[in-house]
Parts: structure tokens; C-alpha cells; sequence
């Protein structure tokens, strides 16, 4: 049955009439909106969606005002990462012929970031890690051309896919070794094993290994272990400790180089436990050189992944804490690039984003919760 | 701790790729299995490095996450599942790989390790979330990291809830 005004509108429209004596809104044509011009406050917020894990997700958020600007499906433990130059997003993933059960296939989708439309779809082994999204589960090479992707069976390995041809071209086994960390000027991936050693393995110009060197020891599992979710500087990446150290490593040469640990917590703040925790308890503005750390009290064995009650600023390069804020309890943090930059820290739990302005004192710019359910990875453009 | 590395590099390996376990198991000495599944071993001798104590009444409930053996769970209590501490809910499937914790039980004071074997095949419990992480570390220590799916090996990868079985007893040798 057709609505009376509809069938009304229908006659006018027929007529060639107006309704000018009753000025009311126009038509609409439904159309399909395009992603808004990129901005340096673009940001790309992971969710395995725990309680569906058939229906992962990325949101894509506007960080100036938090509002949502797009989305795509990211399906079954789906890990994700942006191209360098922010043109395409990866996630590779896995599905099930029957929703839940049946024939398991596992690819990479290959979105194209101005339309958020698929526009490939790549066959990978039913081996990529199922885990929780981390900044390194699945990374991009420096210059874009291959995906490096953690697999866990739980056996690991990094599976290279080059995505000019569409096709995996390595999978190089790295037992006792997780997480992946692409150089930015060579290529070469590193990964961080469970020995306190960092593997770099080198490739040729088709993503093929050519040699693994293994760093020296520069780190302890056990005693005061690394998140491997790290702030990358070029070729550097900067990490912490489960105990509140620094360390950063380079990987501009075949084997990996670290530098000499640093106290993140001094005597005098020694007092009250503070330690890092979360799932990205680091970021890093690169062009002021100001290193973010979300610490929270009282840490003990097991306290690692507990949400930040403050974050601490660094200057990086004078290894100085220069501020301590309060924030809203928050399991990551990633800040914006370029000019004014913005920090964001997000709670899993409530699958929020707060953002905050300045370096020293930080001043809260506005929050909102609710993108997705569980998210663990936010990437900053 | 090289002995450890390699044991458990080689573990891993073979979680994969044997077709048999059980002769791994044997070699493990100190510890009593009682699973049919693939462990990791833990030291023993690093427990009580400030441990989070729970209240006594929560830690013998195990229904609250404060409970003495999910001292490294992190997932859905299956005891509120449908299941019991040490069985799967109705419906599901035990998962063919785990990860493991060494947690203190205030009722002897002795430490046991213990297999948090995921449930699979049905969809997400969502009910007793719980997330704690004594001697948790991450992937590169991969069995004893509980931020990845431990469904990741069968035949349904869904995830529905976490046991905590007993799987073996500190010699008290440390």
C-alpha cells in the first residue's frame, strides 16, 4: 500500500505542480557519502568485539570532535593496519563458511581508505595470530609494498604478503618470537622474542628472507619484561617495561641495537608503585620529541595491563619526565603528528576515546564511549 | 633460563606440528598432567613476588574472578557458563591448546600450576569477564600469554568461556 502522501507527492510531481502555497522540505536522494578530506587528527580504532567475535571492527573517528566518521568490518580476530601513506586499510582476518562453524578461510581485505569499499581480497593460510588487535600483530613495510603478519598456531611465524602481486611470498618460522616491527628505511622486519632478544630478518626486493640476525640479549622476560607494543621514531622503536624502564632499539642495520635502558620512574616517584599498563602504554610526538607513558599505582606481578590513572610526559631525548597529569583510566594512548598535537587515551572497556590538549598540562578536550565494544589498537593518522 | 627457552620454543613447535603429545608430557618430570593436552611449564621458583592477595571468602568463590586459580585467567569464568572450574559448558568443545598460570592456593599455601583451557565452538559467554595477569607476559612467551584466542587450534575457533584446571603441584623445591 502506498502512503496517502506519497501517492499525493506522486500526483503533484505528475502534474508538474509546485507546493509553493505549502512550502515544505525537498525530496532526498539517498546517496552513499565519501570519507571526508584526511586530517592529522584522523584516527583508526580497532575491536575484536569480544562478546561477537564474528563481528570485528575498525571506526574510524574524526579526533577533533570524536565524531565517528566511517567503518569497516574487520570479521573473525581481525588485525588491522593503515598503509604509510593512509590510502588503504588491511585487516586480515578469519571466516567461517557457516557464520560459526564449518570450512575456516582466512584472508587479508584490502579497503580503500576514501571510500571505505573493499577492493581486494587476499587468500592467506588459516594461521594469523587470533589474538587481541595490537600495534604489531600486523604492520605494513616502511615503504607500503608487503604486509609482515604475526601468525600463531601457536607455533609463530611472519607471514609476508606482497600486495602488488596479491600473493604470500614467506612465511618464516620465529619460534619464541612475537610481534612484528618493520624497519622504515630497509627491507627488514624485526620481532622481539622471549629470550630478551630482538630477531631481524632481511628480505629481497620480493619479500623473500635472505638472512635472520639475531640481537644481543638487552632485556629480561622474566624480571621486568617489554610490552611489545612500542612508539616508532624512523627506524627506532621505543619501548617499556613491565617495571617502568625505557629501552629503545634500532634497526637500521642487519641486527637489531639497543640502547641503554632508562629509569622512567625516579627515587623520588618511586613512592605510590607507578608503572606502566594497557594494551599501547606508549606514544610518542616526534617532532617535539615528547614521549607519553599512561602509568597507573601500585603495580605489582600481573598489574601490566591495568588502565593508566596518569599520564606521564618525557622528553625523549633528555630521558626527563617533565609532567604528570591525571586522566581518565585508559588502557592506550596515541597522539597526533605534525603541529598541535593531540593525545588520545582510550579505555577498552568503555570502547572510549578521551582527548587532550598541550604537552605539560594536559587539558581535557572531550571524551566519548561506545566505539564498538572491546577495542585494543588506536592508531593515530 | 636458556633450558626454559628451548623447552618451550621446541613445545611450541611441536604443538603444531606432532601428531604426538603425550611423549612430550612424559618428559616433564616434576609436574603431573592431567590433561590429555600439551603444557608449557612455568617455574616454579618464581611465586609470591608480591602477589595480589584476594580476600579470603572471594578467593575460595569460584564464581568471582578474585577466586585463588584465575590468578592469569583472562576470559569468562565458565563456572558461570554452564560449566564448572574444570569442565566445559554443555555444547562446546575443550581447546586442543592453552596457556597456563602458577597460582597460590591460601587454603595450603601451596602453588599449583594451572591449565586455563579455553571452550569452543559456541559464541561468547559474556557472563564473569574476568582479566588478571600474575606471571602473564606477552607472545613471546606464548604459553603463558592469555591476550590470543587459545581456541586458535580447533575445530571452531569460537570462543565461549575459560576453565582453570589443577594440572600439576609445586615440589616445594623452588
Amino acid at each position: 500500500m502506498i502512503p496517502k502522501r506519497i501517492a499525493l507527492l506522486t500526483v503533484v510531481a505528475a502534474l508538474g505542480g509546485s507546493l509553493t502555497a505549502h512550502a515544505e522540505l525537498p525530496l532526498d536522494q539517498i546517496t552513499v557519502a565519501r570519507m571526508p578530506a584526511p586530517h592529522p587528527y584522523r584516527l583508526y580504532f580497532t575491536d575484536v568485539n569480544i562478546l561477537s567475535l564474528l563481528d570485528g571492527k575498525m571506526t574510524i573517528i574524526d579526533g577533533r570532535n570524536l565524531k565517528v566518521e566511517g567503518m569497516v568490518a574487520t570479521g573473525t580476530f581481525g588485525q588491522t593496519a593503515v598503509s604509510p601513506d593512509r590510502s588503504e586499510i588491511y585487516a586480515v582476518t578469519t571466516y567461517y563458511s557457516k557464520g560459526n562453524h564449518g570450512e575456516r578461510s582466512e584472508e587479508v581485505l584490502v579497503y580503500d581508505a576514501a571510500t571505505l569499499k573493499l577492493k581486494a581480497e587476499i587468500p592467506y593460510p588459516a594461521r594469523h595470530a587470533q589474538a587481541l588487535p595490537y600495534r604489531g600483530t600486523m604492520r605494513t613495510s616502511g615503504d607500503g609494498r608487503f604486509l609482515f603478519i604475526q601468525n600463531a598456531t601457536p607455533a609463530t611465524s611472519i607471514g609476508i604478503v606482497d600486495l602488488k602481486s596479491q600473493k604470500l611470498v614467506a612465511d618464516i618460522a620465529t619460534p619464541g618470537c612475537y610481534n612484528v616491527y618493520p624497519a622504515q628505511t630497509a627491507n627488514r622486519v624485526s620481532t622481539l622474542c622471549g629470550d630478551g632478544t630482538m630477531l631481524t630478518i632481511a628480505l629481497d626486493d620480493e619479500g623473500k628472507p635472505t638472512g635472520k640476525q639475531k640481537s644481543a640479549r638487552f632485556f629480561d622476560p622474566d624480571d621486568d619484561a617489554l610490552f611489545v607494543t612500542a612508539a616508532q621514531e624512523g627506524d627506532r622503536y621505543h619501548f617499556v617495561s613491565f617495571k617502568g624502564n625505557a629501552v629503545s632499539v634500532d634497526l637500521s642495520g642487519e641486527t637489531a641495537q639497543a640502547g641503554k635502558p632508562w629509569p622512567l620512574v625516579s627515587a623520588k616517584d618511586a613512592k605510590g608503585g607507578w608503572r606502566p599498563g594497557g594494551y599501547q602504554p606508549v606514544a610518542l610526538h616526534r617532532d617535539s620529541g615528547t614521549l607519553y607513558v599512561g602509568m597507573h599505582p601500585k603495580g605489582y606481578e600481573g598489574s601490566h595491563k591495568n588502565p593508566a590513572h596518569e599520564v606521564w610526559t618525557y622528553d625523549f631525548k633528555a630521558q626527563r619526565l617533565v609532567a604528570r597529569n591525571k586522566v581518565v583510566h585508559s588502557t592506550g594512548l596515541a597522539v597526533s603528528q605534525g603541529a598541535a598535537p593531540r593525545l588520545f587515551a582510550f579505555d577498552t572497556e568503555k570502547a572510549q576515546v578521551a582527548a587532550y590538549d598541550g604537552t605539560t598540562k594536559l587539558k581535557l578536550a572531550g571524551m566519548k564511549g561506545g566505539f564498538g565494544f572491546t577495542p585494543t589498537l588506536l592508531e593515530a593518522q | 633460563m636458556k633450558w626454559f627457552d628451548d623447552f618451550f620454543e621446541h613445545k611450541t613447535r611441536r604443538v603444531a606440528q606432532s601428531s604426538s603429545r603425550r611423549s612430550a608430557l612424559a618428559r616433564l618430570g616434576k609436574i603431573f598432567v592431567g590433561t590429555a593436552f600439551v603444557l608449557p611449564v612455568l617455574p616454579f621458583d618464581r611465586i609470591g613476588q608480591g602477589a595480589h592477595a584476594a580476600a579470603p571468602s572471594k578467593a575460595n568463590d569460584d564464581t568471582t574472578c578474585d577466586y585463588w586459580r584465575y590468578c592469569a585467567l583472562d576470559g569468562f569464568l565458565c563456572t558461570c557458563c554452564g560449566g564448572t572450574i574444570s569442565s566445559c559448558p554443555p555444547g562446546t568443545e575443550i581447546s586442543k591448546v592453552t596457556w597456563v598460570g602458577t597460582c597460590r592456593n591460601p587454603g595450603d599455601g601451596k602453588d599449583y600450576l594451572i591449565s586455563y583451557n579455553d571452550c569452543c565452538g559456541a559464541t561468547a559467554c559474556g557472563h564473569c569477564g574476568c582479566n588478571r595477569n600474575e606471571r602473564e607476559r606477552p607472545g613471546y612467551r606464548m604459553g603463558v600469554h592469555n591476550d590470543i584466542n587459545w581456541c586458535m587450534a580447533n575445530s571452531s575457533n569460537m570462543y565461549n568461556c575459560t576453565v582453570a584446571a589443577i594440572v600439576g603441584v609445586s615440589d616445594g623445591k623452588g
